[in-house]
């Protein structure tokens, strides 16, 4: 027998004489048992939990889906509008609560003299920002189907020439702002080009927000901002509207 | 075409849930002393032995139903054993890489504090095969321990470890030399020993 076979016995001996005992392995095999729980049974408290959470879950998303949560938020003063600002918007609005004050600014509740889409948009009134509604989807859609009857009506009592912006600005001039709310619908009408519908879109926005409907002068406005192939000018307005009536 | 299932598959089936349906997941106290048994000798003493058998248990059980009767039962446990400790190694090296034990008592043995002199020296002789052992490749490892400690078969063995019966052979060679160059160092291992 060779050094090397020698050697190889011996560790096989010392090998085989460190077997575990029985018991070691019958207490190990108990040990790793207990790490084997059997799985609970589902109870039926415990079923009707789950089912109710994933309806409910699933309630949530169709509600989120569907806009409900923009109604909720805002009644919390925390709409979607107001996270939705860019830095470029954010900046704006700081520029404009911390800058020189515009004498304008201070006609609370006053309406426009003049309606020049050009000219620096007129501030809406704060306290029609600070007396928001807590409207609800079914009041919203009321005043929706109301509106548009109204506005029917007012296009209806303007006589159908194509209207022009020298007319807005004469009809703001004389205070008669149902007719010039008339003229900025039919400029807002589907065959003027996009720009022109904007500014009417966002001159009925500002009038909006003037009489204190912050609600509509809103929507309008981000409904402006999100229009495609507008002047950036328009849009910037807009956006500025649509802030200070999220305050 | 049926599936032949040999006694021994009807056998494991029995092993495994003991207790119905519901314990269907939870293997019985006879396989995992067959399962601690087996990783005790592929992995010797070490801290997450517990670990390694409860792992290994789990693919027997995903396993089971691949089992078709064309080895032993202790074969078929023996390959998964193997391979899970395979796997485990590999991502202890990728671990190791990284990180390191405060405490390793890898290869420690719990019997190292006998009292008497020859129960001492066994200990440590033993624990010195196991840091041999710990020195060469798994592969290799796991043919000399299974062949030339354990004393299973040549066939058995390629069985285990997945492979042609001569590249078996040829491991087994290649492992006894270098088992054997590291043990030529060791005192314990010199004829003058007790």
């Amino acid at each position: 027998m060779n050094e090397e076979r020698r050697r190889l016995l011996l560790a096989r001996d010392t090998w085989r004489s460190m077997y575990p005992t029985e018991m070691e392995v019958v207490r190990a095999a108990k040990r790793i048992a207990e790490r084997f729980q059997p799985r609970k049974g589902l109870s039926l408290g415990r079923r009707v939990r789950m089912v109710s959470g994933a309806l409910a879950t699933i309630a949530g998303i169709a509600y989120a889906g569907s806009g409900g949560w923009a109604d909720v938020s805002e009644m919390f003063g925390r709409g979607p509008s107001a996270r939705a600002l860019t830095e470029e918007q954010a900046s704006a609005t700081q520029e404009r609560t911390t800058g020189p004050r515009d004498p304008r600014e201070e006609r609370v509740g006053v309406l426009p003299h003049h309606l020049v889409v050009d000219a620096p948009v007129p501030a809406p009134a704060e306290s029609a920002t600070k007396a928001k509604k807590k409207v609800t989807r079914a009041t919203v859609a009321r005043a929706r189907r109301a509106e548009s009857a109204d506005v029917k009506e007012l296009v209806a009592s303007v006589d159908r020439v194509d209207p022009s912006w020298a007319d807005v600005n004469a009809a703001l001039g004389t205070l008669d702002y149902h007719r010039a709310e008339s003229l900025l619908l039919q400029l807002a009408d589907g065959w003027h080009d996009a720009d022109t519908r904007a500014k009417a879109h966002l001159g009925l926005a500002q009038l909006a927000a003037a009489r204190g409907d912050c609600e509509r002068a809103r929507v309008l406005a981000l409904g402006v901002a999100a229009a495609p192939g507008i002047e950036m000018k328009t849009v910037r307005r807009a956006l500025e509207l649509a802030v200070r009536c999220a305050r | 075409m049926s599936i032949p299932i040999s006694h021994e598959a009807v056998a494991i089936h029995a092993l495994l849930a003991q207790g119905g349906e519901e314990c269907a997941h939870a293997p019985s106290v006879e396989l995992l002393k067959m399962l601690y048994r087996q990783m005790r000798v592929l992995a010797g003493p070490r801290p997450d032995l517990d670990d390694l058998v409860q792992c290994a248990a789990e693919r027997v059980i995903r396993a089971l139903p691949r089992f078709e009767g064309r080895s032993a039962l202790s074969t078929f446990v023996y390959g998964v054993a193997y391979r899970t400790l395979l796997g485990q190694d590999r991502w202890y090296r990728r671990w190791s890489r990284r990180f390191s034990l405060a405490d390793d008592q890898v290869g420690e043995s719990e019997d190292t504090a006998e009292s008497t002199e020859q129960a001492a020296i066994r200990a440590r002789r033993a624990a010195s095969v196991h840091r041999a052992l710990a020195q060469l490749p798994p592969c290799k490892r796991a043919v000399i321990i299974l062949h030339d400690l354990e004393g299973v078969e040549m066939k058995e063995i390629a069985t285990i470890v997945d492979a042609n019966e001569r590249t078996v052979r040829s491991r087994l060679r290649d492992g006894r030399k270098k088992l054997a160059q590291i043990l030529v160092d060791d005192p314990l291992f010199d004829q003058e020993a007790p």
